[in-house]
């Protein structure tokens, strides 16, 4: 090796190539770390299956296919598939977002000018972390006959009786709206004085919902201790990062501020009241749909609730917040482990369609000539037969489950993003800088690897993004098609079983509607957004 | 002048011919002959520039030679150490073995070398792109893209390949902390000193620049030039320089290659090149470059016809379908441009791109507007001796002769006797005959009939080129 002087930096000229040894190509850090992880979960896999079958490991710890038992993993079903999709996503999706830090604050900066596509990712990154821990904090939804059927819990108000969840849908459009119509107003100085104090809110919550979601978690697996601490942890911990967060920032808090707040307060307060005003009008009395549960209603409701002058009908109670659907399950629940089957068809899948689309497209298109043409046919056939097909005829073998699902939509919805790869793998191939690489003496891996699939690796996130709202929408379909296993609780089951109860029952499918309408709605807009971001044309 | 200097890399009748494929068995129904059959030498620290019209095969020719593409046909011997062979056959070698398709070749032709021993190559023969924005790959720094080579051949530890390319690059005239900024960061200038330092970075024996120059500004195109000249003496490079610019080549280049469809038609000296250029071409090509004299304003030669298309290039020499001195027969005695302007017609009429119904629109649009009357046949013989420049009467009475038979022919749409006509009359032994390179000088060497002949090749181009 080049023996520089002690004050010389080393020079090209000075390295004495014959001396050169090149050691061959080790495995990356980031690649080791996922392998050691991906051993683990397959040992303990492997642990459950062989060895401890009739009593495995992780019995008693997530979500079964199925209610067999509160907190079951069937590690042999569904779950060890979405273990090793959520190691794949930490090590190749946030490790290298972490790796380029300034890449992925200006592609952040970037989406956040794009308000829906700010909203989106936020929603989205709740989607993940309910999808995850949701169900651990929150438990199964299970059976309750005596409190069957509950409407969400409501409160009496000047203007009349309103129900939680209206509130909260209510409230949000009310804030989009107050922000809109500020921002119609010219107001950009509350707008911005509110920001700051909407800044500090956001950490202020966003603290409290981390902790909570871990601090709980634990408390709640291992039964440590009530919500209740674990609130006040997340509270404690919530505000004092809002707090610091304030302090360090250098921002001054004032009358200015003080001024703002109360400006954007009171917008807000004037329009929540006109939407409750038309919350009474158009969905109570118009659709009949009542915070007071009505035929559909239960028999026995604690007396506390009991709704005077409405016979054996029941206002909701804090026992379930949002309600109950027709068997006593509680909504939350629902929508939570709703969520997590949501989450693993879009991990899952994602997890079968990037590498099968970015292996055929880049091959294909790479090589190029018979393989190409042979690859691109398959592709063409495969296209042409639904997934929907494959699965009818597979759960016809192998009986219904969410396993089978997101293999057999994960395994046929990959076509048109290996398309997509090979068109811009065959743009990138004919690169100055590949064919610059190859004249330095790259091989053809190295290439591939470190030139063209960074280049496409933006087309293939895309096109996924894009793809996760169909998945999750054919997993709905199919609930109501009743080709799912019923006996799993995911939004598409739930919707298609409690929709017969409206309108008296409104809340049991309503609730579910608005939660799937939403994530579909934001994985589309994320989509969307991403494609401009990381749109290398718009980078020059 | 390179007589006694050593040979680096000689380059012996190099063929590329890029097939052209139909249909989905992809049957072969011709050819592309980009590059076929050149020789040169590259001599150690010497710049030889390899000059020729945009689709000449000028970049095939190096891209070739540097076996990014395998060449159809021909040797590169390569003059330096050569990488040992390391036994490792890629499977792909192996069944070129067995198949025992590969003909014997010399230990040192880089047509033969294996992938390994080719990856050794690589590292003393570097490559310089036109295009400096697509020669860099966006999603990597520049620095990372300097030190890839370094990576590449195996110089395992970062902060040595850092504090190589820092250093380069501030020797290359930009910043060591440009090396973690991106190549969309920097101006068209700065990415081909970034392309400099890249090719530099593995201390290469030789560089091939393909067009380094032509994509910036006049200004920029000057300082790259005196940074190539000052870091090819300092490290003694060798360069192949790719250019279609004669100012350029002008500028940089020792000796001069020139190239038209795929072969090489003159070599010599750069200030001999210019001041006398032996192959009409050359003496074309010299005429095109713009001068500063506005008295000396369209003195050029002007050449006419069509470049030829590559996949089916004209017999004998390859230039004569637009060589302003292409040789009469013994039997004409024709002004040079009338020779010229039948020989046009004639390839014409061969090619049927000329017709009856062509000459009356001809004849229609000569007609001034107020002229109202009937297009007689004689308007349309006008005309089309008229659209290729032949005079009312050529000065040759035998030649006329034919001319005007073959105008009638043609009026009479049949081209195919106006074609025989015009052949036998309008021959030339440039269609003939391929001329090989003579060697004029002694490090002069052309591809033309009339180079050795009696005509001595005095031009007007020659005072352009003295200034």
């Amino acid at each position: 090796m080049a023996a520089s002087d002690a004050d010389e930096r080393a020079r090209f000229e000075q390295v004495d190539w014959d001396a050169v040894e090149p050691s061959g190509g080790g495995v990356g850090r980031r690649s080791a770390l996922f392998l050691a992880s991906l051993a683990v979960v397959l040992a303990a896999f492997w642990y459950d299956f062989a060895v401890a079958s009739p009593d495995p490991l992780f019995y008693n710890v997530g979500l079964a296919e199925g209610l067999k038992e509160p907190f079951t993993w069937d590690v042999r079903g569904i779950d060890w598939l979405f273990s090793v999709s959520l190691l794949v996503f930490v090590f190749y999706v946030l490790y290298p977002m972490y790796e380029n830090l300034d890449r992925t604050k200006a592609y952040f900066d970037k989406l956040t000018n794009n308000r829906a596509a700010t909203f989106a990712l936020g929603y989205v990154t709740l989607f993940f972390f309910g999808g995850v821990f949701g169900p651990l904090l929150v438990g199964q939804p299970s059976t309750d006959i005596p409190a069957t059927s509950r409407p969400p819990v409501s409160a009496a108000t000047p203007l009349g009786r309103v129900d939680l969840f209206s509130v909260l849908v209510v409230g949000s459009l009310c804030a989009l709206a107050t922000w809109g119509l500020l921002d119609s107003l010219d107001r950009g100085r509350e707008l911005g004085g509110f920001g700051d104090v909407a800044r500090v809110l956001v950490r202020v919550g966003l603290g409290f919902l981390a902790t909570f979601t871990l601090v709980g978690t634990v408390f709640n697996v291992f039964s440590l201790a009530s919500f209740r601490t674990a609130a006040g942890i997340a509270a404690v911990v919530g505000v004092a990062w809002g707090l610091g967060w304030a302090v360090r920032s250098g921002r001054s808090f004032g009358v200015e501020q003080l001024r703002s707040t109360a400006v954007v307060l009171v917008a807000f307060g004037l329009l929540l009241v006109v939407g409750i005003e038309l919350l009474q009008v158009v969905i109570y009395d118009l659709l009949q749909f009542d915070p007071i549960a009505g035929g559909a209603s239960s028999t026995s409701c604690p007396a506390y609730a009991e709704a005077p002058g409405r016979g054996s009908n029941c206002y909701g109670t804090w026992d379930y917040p949002l309600g109950t659907a027709r068997y006593g399950q509680g909504l939350i629940p629902l929508v939570f482990t709703g969520m997590r089957v949501s989450l693993q068809v879009a991990l899952i899948c994602s997890m079968l369609i990037v590498p099968l689309a970015t292996l055929v497209g880049t091959v294909a298109g790479y090589v190029g000539g018979v393989v190409d043409d042979l690859l691109m046919s398959y592709t063409d056939i495969q296209q042409t037969v639904p997934a929907i097909i494959v699965y009818m005829i597979t759960i016809h073998v192998y009986g219904r489950s969410l396993f089978v699902l997101v293999v057999v939509f994960g395994l046929f919805s990959w076509a048109g993003a290996a398309r997509l790869v090979r068109s811009e793998v065959i743009q990138r191939r004919e690169a100055d800088f590949v064919t610059a690489a190859r004249s330095a003496g790259a091989g053809h891996w190295r290439i591939m690897g470190r030139h063209i699939l960074p280049n496409v690796s933006n087309t293939v996130l895309t096109s996924v993004t894009r793809q996760i709202p169909n998945l999750i929408l054919a997993e709905a379909a199919i609930a109501f098609l009743a080709l799912n296993n019923i006996m799993l609780p995911s939004w598409g089951e739930t919707i298609s079983s409690q929709l017969k109860f409206i309108p008296d029952g409104w809340w049991m499918s309503t609730i579910p509607v608005i939660v799937l309408s939403v994530t579909v709605l934001s994985f589309s807009v994320l989509g969307d957004a991403l494609r401009d971001v990381l749109d290398p044309r718009s980078d020059s | 002048m390179s007589e006694d200097r050593e040979p680096v890399l000689s380059v012996r009748g190099l063929k590329k011919h890029y097939p052209v494929t139909k249909g989905i068995l992809r049957r072969e129904v011709g050819q592309v002959k980009a590059v076929d059959g050149i020789d040169f030498t590259l001599y150690e620290g010497e710049t030889l520039g390899l000059v020729g019209e945009s689709g000449c095969g000028k970049s095939t020719a190096a891209t070739s030679l540097l076996r990014l593409e395998e060449p159809t046909a021909g040797e590169v011997i390569y003059h330096g150490e050569v990488p040992e062979e390391t036994n490792r056959k890629t499977p792909l070698e192996k069944l070129r073995t067995i198949r025992g398709d590969d003909e014997a070749r010399e230990p040192n032709d880089v047509v033969g070398f294996s992938q390994s021993q080719l990856k050794r190559f690589r590292r003393k023969a570097q490559m310089i792109f036109q295009n400096p924005t697509g020669s860099f790959d966006p999603r990597m720094t520049v620095g990372e893209s300097v030190a890839e080579p370094l990576l590449i051949h195996g110089l395992d530890d970062p902060t040595e390949r850092r504090e190589i390319t820092e250093d380069l690059l501030e020797r290359v005239g930009l910043d060591a902390d440009d090396y973690d900024r991106y190549p969309h960061e920097f101006s068209g200038g700065q990415k081909q000193r970034v392309a400099l330092a890249r090719a530099l970075v593995v201390n290469p024996e030789f560089v091939v620049a393909d067009e380094p120059v032509s994509a910036l500004d006049v200004s920029i195109q000057s300082e790259i030039l005196s940074l190539m000249r000052d870091l090819q003496d300092r490290f003694g490079l060798s360069m192949l320089f790719i250019s279609h610019d004669m100012g350029v080549i002008r500028e940089i280049c020792d000796r001069v290659a020139v190239m038209y469809l795929g072969e090489i038609v003159e070599v010599a000296p750069t200030e001999e090149l210019f001041r006398n250029p032996q192959h009409p071409y050359t003496q074309a090509l010299l005429a095109s470059i713009p001068t500063p004299d506005p008295r000396q304003r369209g003195l050029g030669i002007e050449l006419t016809g069509d470049v030829p298309s590559p996949d089916n290039p004209p017999s004998g020499c390859r230039f004569h379908t637009r060589c302003p001195k292409v040789i009469q027969p013994d039997g004409l005695d024709l002004p040079q441009e009338q020779f010229r302007r039948a020989l046009d017609f004639r390839h014409q009429v061969e090619g049927g791109d000329v017709d009856a119904d062509g000459a009356t629109e001809l004849a229609r649009a000569r007609q001034s507007d107020a002229a109202t009357g009937d297009i007689t046949r004689d308007d349309r013989r006008r005309a089309l001796r008229a659209e290729f420049d032949l005079p009312d009467e050529l000065d040759d009475p035998a030649a006329e002769e034919s001319v005007a038979a073959a105008v009638d022919s043609v009026l009479d749409d049949d081209l195919e006797s106006a074609g025989e006509r015009l052949s036998d009359t309008f021959t030339t032994v440039c269609e003939r005959e391929k001329p090989e390179l003579e060697r004029t000088d002694e490090n002069h060497v052309a591809a033309c009939h009339l180079v050795d002949g009696s005509e001595t090749v005095e031009t007007a181009t020659t005072e352009v080129a003295d200034d």
